[in-house]
């Protein structure tokens, strides 16, 4: 299952109370259409009570800000307090989550409903939302706290950011977070030292594939500032991190990451042996294929040493033929010359074989639209 | 349409969350209904306790009608 539709079914399974593994059979689901299900369930059963959090909401505004919050810990419970305060006005919730028990505090935030405690959530003072965060983080609230900050002011988050070292964390944090977007902000409020620990944390945790799945929704930039970070950590982990791809088919997000990365580090990736054992290049190829991240892999393609070239080569002229053809019809020329350009002679006769019996048409029309490409010049006399 | 169904349909459910779950095969569709209504009637229950905890602080005479205030 990818790590994505993971995450989202343990939101979906916390919600309804129920083992994730009890709602798998929503796998292949569309992720964003499980999403709003859950949201739109979320609000349902806020609003089977909500009349009685509107009546006791609009007692407690009677009563002086202490002894309601003597009321909200000693009678009501965080339950019925996280509905109250989604019906106070945000001010007088503020006044109260003051007065409150941190760990009280943290359990009523659990009990939140999104959509109804945004306003509440978005106006909290940096100081309690930080408090609030560093509990959260200790018990392992990484769900609850992925909806904070999707909607905390930036002086809060950053106050939040500051304050965590836990890669495990943060990285389930980011999982979880509803709108990918906010990734960007967040990675970028990290220090050097907080993104080593994400790297470090998918080690010892088993997170590369949600590094990977985030590492998709990150900007060129910051992507290949990780990426650096990433080939940085050696063969052994590299090698780790293309075993996941593998296996995952996350082949795409690490081409991306890769690309993102400078040169020196793509040569020394590209080239980890792991990439020459034949079930990985069968992998990579094929998931490139299905998915079209063509321009992705092409323009790593050149920087491959002989070694690594020739078992791509075996993939794309003997157990998968049909890929080059799809190559032709849907990469960008330049990337598919710079592929050609970069084969040792050695290789043509092979692909130009492959090209004429699997590809004919796509070949004709890339050469036509290429005829003055010196990149093809011995492809095109191998082929005549 | 499973019993299930037709019970969230008639505590008013959102016509999109219906729509979704009625988008799924029958025997999937009815086992994330019950898992809803079983989420449902979980968290009624809890509220329901919590109410009941907030009331045992009014005294006995003044319960009921407070109840009947507050919670309809």
């Amino acid at each position: 299952m990818h790590i994505e539709t993971q995450a989202e079914l343990l939101k979906l399974s916390r919600l309804l109370e129920t083992d994730e593994t009890n709602l798998a059979f929503l796998d292949g689901q569309d992720l964003t259409a499980i999403a709003n299900f859950r949201s739109a369930v979320s609000g349902f059963f806020y609003e089977q009570h909500q009349d009685s959090y509107q009546r006791l909401a609009g007692i407690s505004k009677l009563v002086p800000t202490g002894a309601s919050a003597k009321l909200a810990t000693t009678v009501l419970g965080s339950v019925l307090a996280a509905g109250i305060a989604s019906e106070l006005p945000p001010e007088r919730a503020i006044k109260l989550a003051d007065k409150l028990p941190e760990d009280f505090l943290a359990k009523l935030c659990i009990h939140l409903e999104p959509k109804y405690s945004r306003d509440l959530l978005a106006a909290m003072p940096d100081k309690i939302v930080a408090s609030v965060a560093k509990t959260l983080l200790s018990m392992g609230e990484h769900i609850t706290l992925a909806r904070f900050v999707a909607v905390i002011q930036p002086s809060a988050l950053e106050a939040v950011t500051r304050s965590i070292d836990d890669g495990e964390a943060m990285v389930k944090i980011a999982l979880y977070l509803e709108d990918k977007s906010k990734l960007d902000t967040v990675l970028a409020l990290l220090s050097e030292a907080q993104q080593r620990a994400t790297l470090k944390a998918a080690t010892d945790h088993e997170l590369w594939p949600a590094v990977l799945s985030l590492n998709g929704h990150l900007n060129t930039e910051l992507r290949g500032q990780m990426g650096n970070l990433v080939a940085e950590q050696g063969e052994a982990v590299i090698s780790h991190i293309i075993e996941v791809a593998s296996e995952q088919r996350l082949w795409t997000n690490l081409l991306q990451a890769v690309n993102a990365m400078d040169n020196q580090h793509q040569q020394m990736v590209v080239n980890v042996p792991k990439l020459r054992e034949a079930p990985v290049m069968e992998s990579l190829i094929s998931t490139v294929a299905s998915e079209n991240s063509w321009d992705e892999l092409l323009t790593l393609l050149p920087l491959l040493d002989q070694e690594h070239l020739t078992p791509a080569v075996d993939v794309l002229t003997q157990s998968q033929p049909e890929a080059l053809g799809q190559a032709l019809g849907q990469a960008h020329d330049s990337k598919l010359l710079g592929l050609f350009g970069h084969l040792p002679d050695a290789e043509l006769p092979r692909v130009a074989e492959v090209l004429k019996s699997h590809a004919a048409e796509n070949w004709q029309a890339f050469a036509a639209r290429n005829g003055d490409a010196h990149e093809i010049e011995a492809l095109k006399a191998q082929m005549a | 349409m499973s019993d299930s169904i037709s019970t969230l349909k008639t505590k008013g459910l959102p016509a999109d969350a219906l729509a979704f779950i009625e988008s799924l095969p029958a025997d999937q569709a009815s086992k994330l209904a019950d898992t809803v209504l079983a989420a449902l009637e979980t968290k009624d229950a809890r509220v329901e306790k919590a109410m009941n905890n907030a009331l045992n602080v009014v005294p006995g005479p003044f319960r009921r009608p407070v109840k009947k205030m507050l919670f309809g």
